[in-house]
């Protein structure tokens, strides 16, 4: 990429960054105004304590334990905490303030090559004013998650499978939706040669299909791997391989059929901001498959439909910032008016900067 | 790429590390048949046959006094 476009980049980023530290002066600063909820419960205590050995007794936390989170990104922060000598909190803010011009850049690269032309300036400037992107910044693990996502997008695109298997493994050691999206690139990168060989019979077919079969195979077991060595460590840590899907339970989270959970929020009348962010979630993804953005589109569906069948809480966070999400979005503006892509990019910057005020102030209305 | 030109080289290059890799996956599974619990997690987290308060209740009795204690229950 280009040096303009990167100083391009890192400008916008800059000054984005800027403006969330100037709104959370009254709140402290910017590192302590941000880390709410998990970065404090979990994250955070990762980092300084490591995993807990038994299910919290203390009223607030009861029968929780950390064991849902997932080390890649906690033990990121310990370590560039030891290396800088800074609090565990900066560390996170630092980790992802370095990550995410890196995320933007090969969102920008991808979407080029697979959507393109894009046009760099506007598409920095609405990626980094993006709502959704308020996650990247704070201590969570969204930017990580994002950055091997796009990484393995980017490597399977070129067709550099033992780099796009690394991100694999790392992908699915930040977060367990990781897996989803493996398996997702999996079977899409296989009906892509399948189609292309259509032309071929018979045992001459199989033999076109070897190589990829044997590159899916690589990418599946490297991301299983992922899950595989943090369930390793669980089992041998405190007994139970699966204590990181087993004590969501803890959370009232239950799998039901996709839909249940809304259905139960409306006639319940709970958490109705939930509701509709998973609203919003269906129409976007719709609004993917309608602009042939197969893959993409599919990856979130899957997303949101295994996370959804748990419950709502966090569905917007867990699907909106997702790389995929942007670039949908961003292919829906683009049919627009310059006018009103003008407008929605404005409205984005407030929403964020809305957004950020109502992180800093720990609501419950984020999470 | 044309997948019917790879050598020999290029197939092992890969079949080792999805072997070992694989093995690996398979191992972490084959945890999941064999946790090394306490009844009382196995009973709230596992099989869901007791409520969270029911649980709480039953640690506090002091029934399990340790971890490493739960385990050999």
């Amino acid at each position: 990429m280009k040096t303009r476009i990167w100083a391009y980049l890192l400008l916008v980023h800059v000054v984005v960054l800027a403006c969330v530290a100037v709104l959370a002066l009254p709140s402290g600063g910017v590192v302590a105004a941000s880390c709410q909820w998990d970065c404090f419960d979990a994250y955070m205590r990762i980092a300084r304590q490591g995993y807990e050995h038994a299910p919290s007794l203390a009223a607030r936390w009861l029968g929780e334990a950390n064991w849902a989170f997932f080390p890649a990104f906690p033990l990121s922060i310990r370590g560039m905490a030891h290396l800088t000598g800074v609090s565990v909190e900066a560390a996170g803010m630092i980790l992802n303030a370095m990550l995410l011009p890196v995320v933007a850049c090969l969102c920008y690269l991808y979407q080029n090559r697979k959507w393109g032309p894009v046009d760099y300036r506007f598409y920095f400037l609405f990626f980094f004013t993006f709502p959704a992107t308020l996650w990247f910044r704070i201590q969570y693990s969204e930017c990580m998650f994002g950055l091997f996502l796009m990484g393995m997008a980017w490597s399977v695109l070129n067709n550099r499978f033992f780099v796009a298997s690394l991100c694999a493994l790392l992908l699915c050691l930040t977060r367990p939706t990781g897996i989803l999206c493996v398996l997702t690139f999996a079977v899409f990168y296989l009906f892509n040669t399948w189609r292309q060989t259509s032309g071929n019979r018979g045992g001459q077919r199989l033999a076109l299909l070897a190589a990829p079969v044997t590159n899916a195979a690589l990418l599946v077991t490297a991301g299983g791997t992922g899950i595989s060595l943090f369930m390793i460590y669980l089992y041998y840590f405190m007994g139970d391989s699966l204590a990181f899907s087993h004590v969501q339970i803890a959370w009232h989270r239950v799998f039901h059929f996709p839909g249940y959970w809304a259905w139960y929020n409306i006639t319940h009348k709970t958490h109705l901001n939930l509701v509709i962010a998973a609203l919003v979630d269906v129409l976007v993804i719709y609004e993917g498959f309608r602009k042939k953005l197969y893959l993409e589109a599919t990856v979130l569906l899957v997303t949101f439909l295994v996370a959804s069948s748990s419950g709502l809480v966090s569905i917007h966070r867990i699907v909106m910032a997702n790389p995929f999400f942007f670039m949908i979005v961003y292919a829906w503006l683009m049919d627009r008016r310059p006018a009103t892509r003008r407008a929605v990019v404005a409205f984005f910057c407030v929403t964020l900067l809305v957004f950020t005020v109502i992180w800093f102030h720990h609501t419950h209305l984020l999470y | 790429m044309r997948p019917s030109s790879q050598s020999a080289r290029w197939y092992l290059l890969r079949i080792v590390p999805i072997i070992l890799l694989g093995g690996i996956n398979l191992f972490a599974f084959s945890l999941r048949w064999h946790p090394h619990v306490s009844e009382n997690y196995r009973n709230f987290y596992i099989r869901h046959s007791i409520d969270l308060g029911e649980y709480e209740a039953n640690e506090i009795r002091g029934v399990y006094t340790s971890h490493e204690d739960r385990w050999s229950r």
